[in-house]
């Protein structure tokens, strides 16, 4: 800390996450914490660490977790080799008046909720739906061919609702890293994947980082598309938490507590996935 | 250059893919029938006329515009500044532990926020209602803008602010001309994220509301018992209605910076 | 110094007089310019407001209008999509309750009861009680301890819907789901269809008979869990709405399913070639009831409410319209076409058929229940 107004600037920001961001998280700590709740009403819930042990104690709530974790992995990576290009398009290649209107057009599905889009995948993919109809009457196909409820459905379907947090920050790096150098090297004689390889990618790795954190943990969090085009196999770990605040005998510290093992792990991937990017930047920039 | 033709057929051909689902809402919220599916069957526009005339619909879609607005401009101006906080610090620890900290409400599980969030407010006091949705959307958004404003205040260079310096900025000019410029393109990013993750959410709207439902609440609870036309007619509706929105903030922002650079010097 | 160039269009210097500009200004401006002419007037506050968490049409629109009318006073309704969230919300607020009327589904009422959400209903208060069907007026199962939880208004029984055009024969039993002919194009809502399964197994879905001797109901619940998880290949996937099933079917990804959701009477009133059945061993059924809430603001605006709405002539076929399930009132067939009624009601050899949850019995059904779908989603 410098000064007094060094200080000050900190003390907003520390107020707001103290107060805003850990502060509601603590109730629930204490609730994950307990036997059961909600009780009847004046009831005194004991401490306990049971809810934390069910997770230890049961391998199908740990393979939800670790198939959830794989999901969100490979969700990020394809969202990442998708968005990139278009990303690369509209901050190099697109007229600057024109910008904002290209992004805006990739941006417009998701004004839609999120789980209207899952039903829209279903008209498009489901037997009677549009795509199998069109086949059919093009006479290419004879009977309906079942592309939904499979994990390619699925991944689809969460890239589909999480694209939008890997674009904008690749586009908020593309925008603006110091073009020169690509130029430069391009004078060289460079050519335009090893000006990719060696200076644009090393040089965006920042956006990258931050778009692949934001994409991976929202794609933790999805519920929609595992639910509405998912098999009958094991649920992510968003519905299993879900479920648990649903169930019919109170198991709020159970829910709670899962919520707690999944913000723990999924922080942890996250920052080693952060952590990996950087790591393959600065080996990427040194040709 | 074919690179960039390509690149472009690669940016048109993902807009058609992700326009397709959509349009097949729009086209299935024409069927003169309630349900949702193909064959279509007569075709008309009755969904949409009843979709109109119903307040209920207009009411929670401008509560839920007025809510993505607001926490989206409480969560850039918090998150920056969060960010902005982070870059300054010295210690690699502390600086981890505040972004740690400003990205909890994004690790944390929906429901688990969504209820911690009521819980909150009844120990702090505020009413569940559209100030405590507007103030959990921003929490729930803040990440966001922290996160992408610290990355891209990581790429601006030590020179730009030392030249300010010599030129007699205090710390006050150098935020306003240099680093809040500078950080443009990642507040314009967490600006559209926060305000399009604020107009979707449902979790928390539910949870922190009232008794005036935000549009995800009214059109969630009437999914319930099925999909009909006149939801897809509702969501239709609103990507029209916010795509002229956005088509003419766009064009009056190329507008007004073609002005200011006839004034460039 | 070194000054780098990063914006294609405009210079950047050090000391730019151009001053900052807030990207969401303009944007601001304009969207909420546009959405202006949509806002309603703020809802002027009447000097009485009753509040309802209620289902998608559990308040039919032109009762609402009409009792707005007559006593001045403003329903507001919070929509509820389940009884998970709504529970979980109304848990939340326990301590500052903001809702009087909520909607309680009879297999949750023990859940709303421990927690201690709703109060008994004084019946007295309500004068027009006994426009409600006997059967579930008097019925033991709507009762705790003696008391009433709640005023039935519509009532729900698991049924078989299938596609007449993939089906054939027509099917007569639970079990029609595990035949490998529709494998991998049946479906089921789990916490359901176990306790039909159970029941078509001969055991007790409604835990009644295990209440002395619990072991009996683990086995009882064990044995239709294992049933579904060797059966999972005729899954197409699990649905939880009535929403998803209706997709599911008129999608064609799905040709035979067993549901309590109004799904059925939707699509066969839309002239789809669907039929639904209440399987030979029987069936459950169960009634969603508007509960008052403990501690309610608006304690007698809600009595005037519930007992206006049972005074309502024509209320019955109303609620069946809105909500989508038959109504629990003494006039419920009144007014429905002959199509309608044959959508939403039963044939009177199947109603004998139809078993109801018990309050009692659901403490230990609940935990056993909960369980087994954990199992089955994970088997």
């Amino acid at each position: 800390m410098k000064s007094w107004r060094h200080f000050f600037f900190l003390a907003m920001p520390i107020l707001w996450v103290a107060g805003l961001h850990v502060g509601p998280l603590v109730a629930m700590a204490r609730i994950s914490l307990t036997d059961v709740y909600p009780g009847p009403p004046g009831a005194n819930p004991a401490f306990s660490l049971d809810a934390y042990a069910a997770f230890l104690r049961q391998p199908g709530f740990q393979l939800s977790l670790l198939r959830t974790l794989v999901l969100a992995a490979v969700t990020t990576l394809a969202a990442l080799i998708l968005a990139y290009p278009l990303a690369y398009h509209v901050a190099l290649h697109v007229a600057p008046n024109r910008r904002l209107r290209r992004l805006g057009l990739l941006a417009a599905p998701f004004w839609t909720s999120e789980v209207l889009r899952m039903f829209a995948l279903q008209l498009l993919l489901s037997n009677r739906g549009a795509l199998n109809t069109t086949l059919q009457w093009l006479g290419l196909t004879s009977a309906p061919r079942l592309l939904l409820y499979g994990a390619g459905a699925v991944l689809a379907g969460i890239v589909y609702t999480v694209f939008l947090s890997m674009l904008l920050p690749l586009y908020a790096a593309l925008d603006s890293f110091p073009k020169e150098l690509a130029e430069a090297a391009a004078l060289d004689g460079a050519g335009p994947w090893r000006r990719l390889w060696h200076i644009t990618l090393p040089l965006t790795s920042r956006g990258v980082a931050s778009g692949v954190v934001l994409t991976f943990l929202a794609a933790l969090g999805v519920f929609a598309a595992p639910a509405l085009l998912g098999g009958p196999g094991v649920p992510v770990f968003a519905t299993t938490i879900a479920d648990l605040f649903a169930a019919a005998s109170g198991r709020w510290p159970q829910g709670a507590a899962f919520g707690f093992i999944a913000l723990a792990v999924g922080s942890t991937v996250a920052g080693l996935l952060a952590l990996a990017v950087s790591r393959i930047a600065r080996g990427m920039s040194s040709p | 250059m074919t690179r960039r033709r390509v690149l472009a057929l690669a940016y048109w051909s993902v807009l058609a893919a992700f326009a397709l689902p959509l349009a097949l809402l729009a086209v299935t919220s024409l069927a003169n029938g309630d349900l949702v599916g193909f064959p279509l069957g007569p075709l008309s526009l009755r969904w949409y006329r009843i979709a109109l005339a119903d307040p209920d619909y207009r009411h929670a879609f401008a509560l839920s515009v007025i809510l993505a607005l607001g926490s989206g401009a409480l969560a850039v101006f918090a998150g920056s500044w969060i960010g902005l906080a982070a870059a300054s610090l010295n210690h690699r620890w502390a600086e981890l532990a505040l972004m740690a900290g400003a990205l909890l409400p994004l690790v944390t599980p929906g429901i688990i926020h969504a209820v911690a969030l009521r819980i909150a407010i009844q120990i702090i006091g505020i009413e569940p209602g559209a100030g405590a949705i507007l103030l959990g959307h921003a929490i729930h958004a803040t990440p966001y803008a922290a996160i992408m404003v610290r990355a891209r205040r990581a790429s601006l260079p030590q020179e730009q602010i030392e030249a300010a310096r010599v030129f007699g900025a205090g710390p006050f000019a150098v935020m306003a001309y240099v680093v809040l410029p500078w950080l443009k393109p990642a507040l314009i990013g967490a600006a559209g994220l926060a305000a399009l993750t604020s107009f979707d959410d449902f979790i928390r709207s539910f949870f922190l509301g009232g008794y005036d439902p935000t549009l995800p609440v009214l059109i969630f609870g009437r999914l319930r018992s099925g999909l009909t036309a006149e939801i897809n007619a509702v969501s239709t509706l609103v990507l029209i209605v916010m795509g002229v929105a956005c088509a003419l903030a766009a064009r009056g922002s190329a507008r007004l910076r073609e002005a200011d650079q006839v004034g460039d010097w | 110094m070194f000054l780098i160039n990063d914006h294609t269009d405009e210079t950047m210097t050090p000391c730019s007089l151009r001053a900052p500009r807030l990207p969401v200004t303009r944007r601001a401006i304009l969207s909420a310019a546009l959405a202006a002419p949509f806002l309603t007037l703020p809802r002027a506050e009447a000097a009485e407001t009753l509040n309802v968490t209620a289902y998608d049409g559990f308040v039919p629109p032109e009762f609402q209008k009409q009792f707005e009318a007559e006593t001045g006073v403003t329903v507001r309704i919070r929509p509820a999509a389940s009884q998970a969230p709504e529970l979980t919300l109304l848990t939340a607020e326990r301590d500052h309750p903001i809702t009087d009327i909520c909607t309680v589904v009879g297999t949750r009422l023990h859940q709303f009861v421990d927690n201690g959400i709703i109060e008994p209903i004084d019946v007295a208060r309500l004068k027009n009680w006994n426009r409600l069907n006997p059967v579930y007026a008097n019925a033991e199962w709507t009762r705790v301890n003696g008391a009433v939880m709640g005023v039935p208004l519509v009532t729900a029984a698991d049924v078989l819907v299938y596609d007449t055009r993939e089906v054939k024969p027509a099917p007569d039993s639970w079990f029609t789901i595990f035949d490998p002919k529709y494998k991998g194009r049946a479906t089921y809502d789990i916490e359901d269809f176990l306790l039909c399964v159970m029941l078509a197994q001969g055991a007790d879905p409604t835990f009644m008979s295990y209440l002395k001797e619990p072991a009996a109901a683990a086995t009882a619940v064990n044995a239709a869990r294992d049933l579904l998880i060797r059966n999972k290949s005729q899954v197409v996937r699990f649905f939880d709405e009535g929403s998803e099933l209706q997709q599911l079917l008129t999608g064609g990804d799905a040709v035979i399913a067993q549901t309590y959701a109004s799904t059925p009477a939707r699509l066969i009133l839309a002239g789809l070639p669907f039929r639904r059945v209440v399987p030979k061993e029987g069936t459950l059924a169960f009634v969603y009831t508007f509960a008052i809430v403990k501690g309610a603001p608006n304690r007698d605006g809600a009595y005037r409410f519930l007992d206006a709405m049972l005074g309502t002539p024509g209320i019955g076929a109303a609620l069946t319209r809105s909500a989508g399930y038959a109504a629990c009132f003494v006039d419920a067939g009144q007014g429905l076409s002959e199509s309608e009624a044959a959508a939403y009601g039963l044939p009177a050899d199947a109603v004998e058929r139809i078993r109801f949850p018990r309050f009692e019995g659901q403490a230990l059904s609940s935990s056993l229940i909960d369980k087994a779908v954990q199992d089955v989603k994970a088997g």
